[in-house]
């Protein structure tokens, strides 16, 4: 089951959650379980955070899959110039 | 998108890695090249803003009557003919889209929350008529007190910009409003543990002014409403997509309704990212039934359009005696102007993120003060947090006698590396950019009375996000791709280059057209320093997929299967000898016989990017300081940078070069000032003081190419990466001149000269 870090702000809205395994097979799964999970976290995931997955970043790919033994990291959102 | 594409061969390419001819130079440098300014359409109205004088103030009133009874005045727009906007509500995640803001901030509602906020729009058939009804617009303000520091605004009695503002991300919850929108916090390992192993701690406060992005050309836009709803918009902008949707939702119309064509960019830097007077000049032309032309004066650009953030820095980073960093800490307080939103999550996500280290914390605090809302400025909210961790990394090197370049080579991120938002790097150049530097001729050039040599490093995160791409072979095998990214740093030569190589045709039959928004699907805005990157990967896919459509047409002439077809040097050829004797197709000839062989020829992409990685440069300065006058002169600037793969060596060494002088700037001269009450007293380049030509040396770029694996041929982001280093490199140059810790920006004549003497001074009284 995919293993899933909070860091930093992500951590605002888990409370004392630092991580979890979650059974999710894409990031839309994954997102829609931690909405359940953390539901301050859920009005903000699409829009506030990226996600890495085994260290590689993935921006607004709600249908990236994530294979059983990945780690997943919430990273929040940057704006460039 | 297929990785087929090995580092070993970047050399080996035909126009990939070329110093090739930039499309759109002939144009620029003749003055054909058509600007946000240029566009003119018959019974074209000029468009003008009335601004408030006062930093802080309630709007009482606004009495429009007499501008309209001039003649020639055809509409006017106020607060009221904009709908307001639901504001967004916690939680709030990284990134923060308040509608409602936009709306307030694009022309001011209840208070003018700044010097130059728009109060009042005219549209009249002259500039000299709009002017002169901008003062027969009557506005009762109600001046309140204002603040424009950001440590300032934090106090308790500070003056409230919001009273339904209160700080997110503490607890308990405040029951009081604060100009401080949240509290963002990102911590590592464990950082008392680390401090409590040091050999040495550095703890330093710094403080950075807020300075413009600079751009050569104003804002400037020519919008045209049409009375069955719909209005086509002209303008000078880093996204016509993300214009068209701002301006849509502000002006409450379908998206589809609302055409954006991108003009000619003169720069942008992040500073055209926001919408100003866009939404303006389609309400104005929606009420005058004619077209309208508004264009900033420099003025206007200074007071009313987003610098970057000023900020309060403080850095405290333990080493071990070997120079090895055990924790890391910074606290951020940063100005984000009249509305939310400073740089910070990018400040958190970067400012560290060069080093492999094991604890760090990070605390930032997103201040509103009054002053215009801050906008993206290369890498933007990086730079300022870069100069106190550089200057204390550098601080901590001289403390230990250990080379500047040693103590990076001993704390660099490798492969592996985990940075504090959990990012594991791949492939990263740095160590190989840090030993370039220290065999660099420039490092141990020697050099004479008072002058000094500084170093300092720097990392960007560049973006991907959603591109496309359309790539239309004519019938005599010449190529037109249309692309969504206005080219404001060379990107037409890249992608010209990229389809060049994909289809084995010559550079120069490839055009190629930056799409307006009703040509092409969305694409990302022109910033992060994505668009090499990801609309590349767009651009290589249609290529492929006009390939894919050659192979397929050629495999059916041959009575083959499509596999058994290979393109190669622009032609479709036998896979091998076994697929029979046939002569290769050019594309000239498979575009000359489409029309019998299936129709028109194209490749398309619509594509997300991911994948992007790391990017991080090294700055090498010398300058010498005249200890009379406090006076900086650059003697020599040396950047180096991982820039995955050059596709156009030309434009990626403008890019370093132009991030460079503008951190330059940055860090010696360019700063706000601002009255006592609260009004910007500098708002023009004679007194606003950016580099020109001859108060920079030329800029050497040595260009490290470690490919980044998720891009087919390489592409690392290189536009925002070069602004990071600058301000600690100089600063640290001119420590080392005159042998003092300096700790503010702008390191300016005046202040160079009192920290001289107060050092005189402090030296004598020991």
């Amino acid at each position: 089951m995919p293993h899933v870090i909070f860091m930093g702000e992500a951590r605002r809205f888990t409370g004392d959650v630092a991580e979890l395994d979650v059974e999710a097979g894409n990031v839309m799964q994954l997102y829609r379980k931690l909405g359940e999970r953390f539901p301050e976290l859920k009005p903000i995931l699409e829009d506030g955070f990226s996600v890495a997955i085994d260290g590689e970043m993935y921006e607004d790919s709600l249908l990236q899959p994530i294979k059983p033994d990945a780690e997943v990291i919430l990273v929040p959102k940057i704006a460039g110039g | 998108m297929p990785d087929d594409v090995k580092s070993a061969d970047i050399k080996e390419f035909k126009y990939v890695g070329k110093r090739n001819p930039r499309p759109d130079g002939v144009d620029k440098v003749t003055g054909r090249a058509k600007y946000g300014a240029d566009l003119l359409l018959p019974g074209m109205l000029y468009g003008r803003v009335l601004r408030s004088p006062h930093a802080h103030a309630k709007i009482i009133s606004i009495d429009a009557s007499e501008a309209l009874k001039l003649a020639g005045v055809k509409a006017v727009v106020t607060r009221d003919d904009f709908k307001d906007l639901p504001k967004a509500q916690p939680p709030f995640g990284p990134m923060i889209h308040d509608a409602a803001d936009v709306t307030r901030n694009i022309i001011a509602r209840e208070k003018a929350l700044y010097d130059g906020h728009a109060v009042a729009a005219v549209a009249a058939t002259s500039e000299a008529i709009a002017k002169k009804a901008l003062k027969l617009i009557k506005v009762e303000y109600e001046v309140l007190p204002h603040v424009i520091d950001p440590v300032d605004a934090m106090k308790d009695d500070a003056p409230i910009l919001h009273e339904d503002q209160f700080t997110v991300g503490v607890e308990p919850k405040p029951s009081k409003p604060s100009n401080v929108f949240r509290v963002m916090k990102a911590e590592k390992g464990d950082v008392e543990k680390g401090f409590a192993e040091a050999d040495i701690i550095i703890d330093r406060e710094f403080k950075t002014a807020a300075v413009h992005q600079g751009y050569i050309e104003p804002h400037a836009c020519v919008a045209n409403a049409s009375e069955d709803g719909s209005a086509e918009l002209w303008c000078s902008t880093q996204g016509q997509f993300n214009f068209r949707a701002v301006c849509a939702t502000v002006l409450g119309m379908p998206v589809g309704k609302l055409k954006v064509t991108s003009s000619e960019i003169g720069g942008g830097f992040g500073g055209k990212l926001p919408v100003y007077g866009e939404p303006l000049a389609i309400r104005l032309s929606q009420k005058a039934h004619r077209p309208v032309k508004m264009v900033m004066t420099r003025d206007e650009v200074f007071r009313s359009t987003g610098p970057t953030s000023g900020s309060h820095v403080r850095i405290k980073i333990g080493a071990k005696n070997d120079g090895r960093i055990v924790a890391a800490e910074g606290v951020l307080t940063y100005q984000a102007g009249a509305f939310k939103g400073a740089g910070l999550a990018a400040a958190i996500g970067c400012m560290f993120s060069e080093y492999d280290l094991e604890n760090i914390r990070i605390v930032g605090y997103d201040v509103c003060v009054n002053r215009p809302k801050v906008a993206a400025y290369r890498a933007p909210g990086v730079p300022m947090a870069a100069f106190g961790v550089e200057g204390v990394i550098n601080e901590i090197a001289t403390k230990l006698s250990i080379d500047p370049v040693d103590i990076r080579l001993k704390n660099a991120a490798k492969q592996g590396t985990v940075n504090v938002s959990g990012i594991k790097y791949g492939p990263i150049g740095f160590i190989q950019m840090l030993e370039a530097v220290k065999a660099h001729p420039h490092y141990n050039a020697p050099l004479g009375k008072n002058q000094g040599r500084g170093f300092a490093a720097g990392y960007w995160m560049h973006a991907g996000g959603m591109s496309c791409a359309t790539l239309n072979v004519q019938d005599d095998g010449t190529v037109n791709l249309l692309e969504g990214n206005p080219d404001i740093g060379g990107s037409r030569a890249s992608m010209a280059a990229m389809v060049a190589e994909e289809l084995g045709i010559p550079y120069d039959k490839v055009r190629v057209t930056i799409a307006d928004t009703a040509s092409l699907g969305f694409t990302l805005f022109t910033a992060g320093s994505r668009v090499t990157y990801a609309t590349g990967m767009a651009v290589v896919e249609a290529a492929r997929n006009a390939i894919k459509v050659c192979c397929d047409r050629a495999a059916a002439a041959w009575g083959v299967t499509p596999d058994q077809v290979k393109w190669e040097e622009g032609h479709a050829k036998p896979a091998s000898a076994n697929v029979g004797d046939f002569a290769p197709m050019s594309l000239s000839e498979l575009a000359k016989k489409a029309p019998m062989m299936g129709g028109p020829i194209a490749g398309h992409a619509e594509i997300n990017a991911t994948g992007q990685g790391p990017a991080i440069g090294a700055h090498l300065v010398d300058v010498e300081t005249d200890p009379e006058t406090g006076f900086v002169k650059l003697l020599r600037y040396t950047v180096f940078q991982d820039v995955g793969c050059a596709i156009s060596p030309d434009y990626v060494e403008g890019q370093m070069q132009g991030g460079a002088v503008q951190g330059l700037g940055w860090a010696l001269n360019e700063e706000y000032v601002y009255n006592a009450k609260g009004q910007l007293q500098n708002a023009g380049f004679l007194d606003y003081r950016m580099p020109v030509a001859s108060d920079v040396p030329m800029i050497d770029t040595v260009m490290i190419e470690e490919p980044n694996p998720n891009h087919p041929y390489g592409v690392r982001g290189v536009g925002e990466t070069p602004i990071v280093p600058p301000q600690a490199a100089v600063i640290n140059a001119v420590e080392n001149s005159v042998g003092l810790r300096l700790s503010e920006l702008p390191m300016s004549p005046p202040k160079l000269l009192k920290a001289i003497e107060d050092g005189r001074l402090k030296k004598a009284a020991e």
